[in-house]
């Protein structure tokens, strides 16, 4: 007799969602969605609302300015192209209201935006057409943020990836993945390397105040256990990648 | 008749005149002596040149450093500032010149406002679409083929990436300033695009040098993409240091590209006719010219014994190009 392999609808919420963060104990987070484009917003309500969000959804700039001062919310998701303002001057003149995070979305493949955005005080940036996972681990990222207080040591994020120094805790679709204490320091000296090759030695040094572990098992252990907790196939990583006679280079971009 | 042209023409005559005037008070001269003949020659000839010269000194010195002005503001407006204007002075050929110079670079601004923002617009109008697109796919759930699935996912990336080369392609030529210039570890950058695909091999050594970080990633995945599409495994990439300069190779081993083909490769929008193969625009090698180019390098292809060797040069430790 087949094995029955209808999933229930909680695991199929985990699934495509991720875990579910404590959506029961706490009121669902209110998310203020700013999108012109009406059926892109309406999709986007239906999977952060399954996501255990409540999403209240303006297509105008002016419209999120007032409805942002009538009624708080816990986050902004934001298209920078709205019909009647740039969503840069909705972002500046959301910040004197309002200290709720803001999640950039954004069509125009230009850095500028990007930078201009950040400096604006937007919290974070996903150019479109986004992966609605990465969409979702980096909201649930700001939120984390904000409600952890202000921290010297801002969460690393790489697409789906999110490597919080300060809680020291790691994250894949916002479901914690557990390293050892020394795993954790090597993964972060990589990370705040992304982009560039560092030796064995190097890493060594970087992770030196956290020794001892060094000594009983080398780097390559070390990393194949770090890949085996964020990779999505280990075999064939791609965050952490071997340079052959070089060392390691953690990807910059990430999906 | 034109201001300038009366100028010159007024000088021009006031200099015969006052030649004439020398010569008149010359045959008046009482002609006692040879001697007196040239004396007088050698004193009132050079004087008259010297006033005239004192006389048409200012005019010529007005007139060329308006002409320089108007040089230094062509140049500018060459150089990428569209911003560049030159003031109009007078009411003579070169104030008229002035004008239309200035016409044209505001015409020049205006265009080039305009195209990016329609280039901005593009983009949005054929994200947003896409956007839409990979949600929906998403919100299939576990409802969804996983193998149809992943085919919409490959082709939304796809599409993704046609409407990247197209709109960079269009900025490359538009924009003359890079978005950013930071330093890139080449080594890293050709490692990280090598992990997007099985059985390529990179060997190489570190170098690194200032530049658009997207834009090297862009060159790179370009040159790893065109060996997948048209070359054949093994697929290798070498990273190279000849003194001053970086050399990144990408060989595979697939049929060699004839002479007559190769000529055009770099060509925008050239597709081989023995590919076979219908999918892109043709522009990724184009975007990797362009993209070599903009950073002070150059891009050719080789063919070898093994099969293809596309070979990207790049200075290290040059500004990116601002044009």
């Amino acid at each position: 007799m087949p094995r029955n392999t209808r999933r229930t609808r909680a695991e199929n919420r985990r699934l495509r969602f991720g875990p579910a963060i404590s959506t029961v104990t706490r009121m669902a987070e209110r998310i203020l969605l700013v999108e012109d484009d009406a059926r892109l917003a309406e999709m986007l309500s239906e999977y952060l609302g399954g996501a255990g969000f409540r999403v209240v959804h303006v297509g105008f700039g002016a419209a999120a300015l007032e409805r942002l001062a009538a009624e708080p919310c816990d986050a902004v998701v934001l298209d920078l192209m709205l019909p009647d303002m740039d969503g840069l001057d909705v972002c500046r003149q959301l910040r004197t209201k309002s200290d709720a995070p803001v999640l950039m979305l954004t069509a125009r493949g230009d850095a500028t935006d990007r930078i201009v955005g950040l400096e604006l005080g937007a919290d974070d940036y996903l150019p479109k057409p986004f992966a609605p996972r990465e969409l979702l681990a980096r909201l649930r990222a700001i939120l984390r943020r904000r409600g952890n207080g202000t921290s010297s040591e801002a969460p690393l994020c790489f697409g789906r990836l999110e490597i919080d120094r300060a809680a020291r805790t790691l994250r894949i679709d916002g479901a914690e993945r557990m390293i050892t204490s020394y795993q954790f320091a090597l993964l972060v000296a990589l990370a705040e390397n992304a982009g560039r090759v560092l030796s064995r030695d190097t890493l060594m040094d970087l992770v030196k105040g956290e020794a001892l572990e060094a000594f009983d098992r080398s780097i390559d252990v070390h990393v194949s256990r770090i890949r085996a907790a964020i990779e999505d196939d280990a075999k064939h990583p791609r965050r952490i990648i071997t340079v052959r006679g070089a060392g390691y280079v953690f990807a910059k971009a990430q999906e | 008749m034109s201001h300038l042209h009366t100028r010159f023409f007024l000088t021009l005559l006031g200099s015969l005149a006052a030649f004439a005037l020398g010569g008149i008070a010359f045959m008046h001269i009482d002609d006692g002596s040879r001697v007196v003949h040239v004396v007088h020659s050698f004193i009132i000839f050079p004087a008259l040149a010297l006033c005239i010269g004192i006389a048409t000194y200012p005019l010529t010195r007005r007139l060329l450093r308006r002409l320089e002005r108007l040089e230094q503001a062509v140049d500018a407006l060459g150089a990428g500032d569209l911003s560049a204007r030159v003031a109009v002075e007078g009411k003579d050929e070169v104030a008229r010149l002035a004008q239309s110079f200035n016409r044209a670079a505001g015409r020049i601004e205006d265009l080039v406002v305009a195209h990016k923002r329609l280039l901005a617009n593009a983009s949005h109008e054929l994200r947003t679409p896409l956007a839409r697109v990979r949600l929906a796919v998403e919100l299939m759930g576990e409802s969804a083929d996983p193998k149809r699935k992943a085919g919409l996912d490959g082709d939304i990336a796809e599409l993704d990436q046609l409407i990247d080369e197209i709109l960079l392609a269009s900025r490359l030529d538009a924009v003359a300033s890079p978005d950013t210039d930071e330093e890139v570890d080449l080594l890293a950058l050709a490692a990280e695009e090598c992990a997007r695909y099985r059985d390529v091999r990179l060997d190489g050594v570190r170098a690194v040098r200032r530049g658009d970080p997207r834009l090297l990633r862009r060159l790179l995945r370009n040159l790893l993409d065109n060996a997948q599409r048209h070359g054949a495994a093994p697929i290798e990439v070498r990273l190279m240091r000849c003194g001053d300069t970086a050399e990144i190779v990408v060989a595979d081993h697939g049929p060699v590209i004839p002479d007559n083909q190769a000529a055009h490769l770099f060509e925008p929008f050239y597709r081989r006719n023995a590919s076979g193969q219908v999918s892109g625009a043709g522009l990724g090698l184009s975007l990797v010219r362009q993209i070599a180019r903009r950073h002070g390098g150059e891009a050719h292809y080789r063919a070898t014994a093994a099969g293809n060797c596309f070979v990207v040069t790049l200075p290290l430790d040059v500004p990116v190009l601002s044009a």
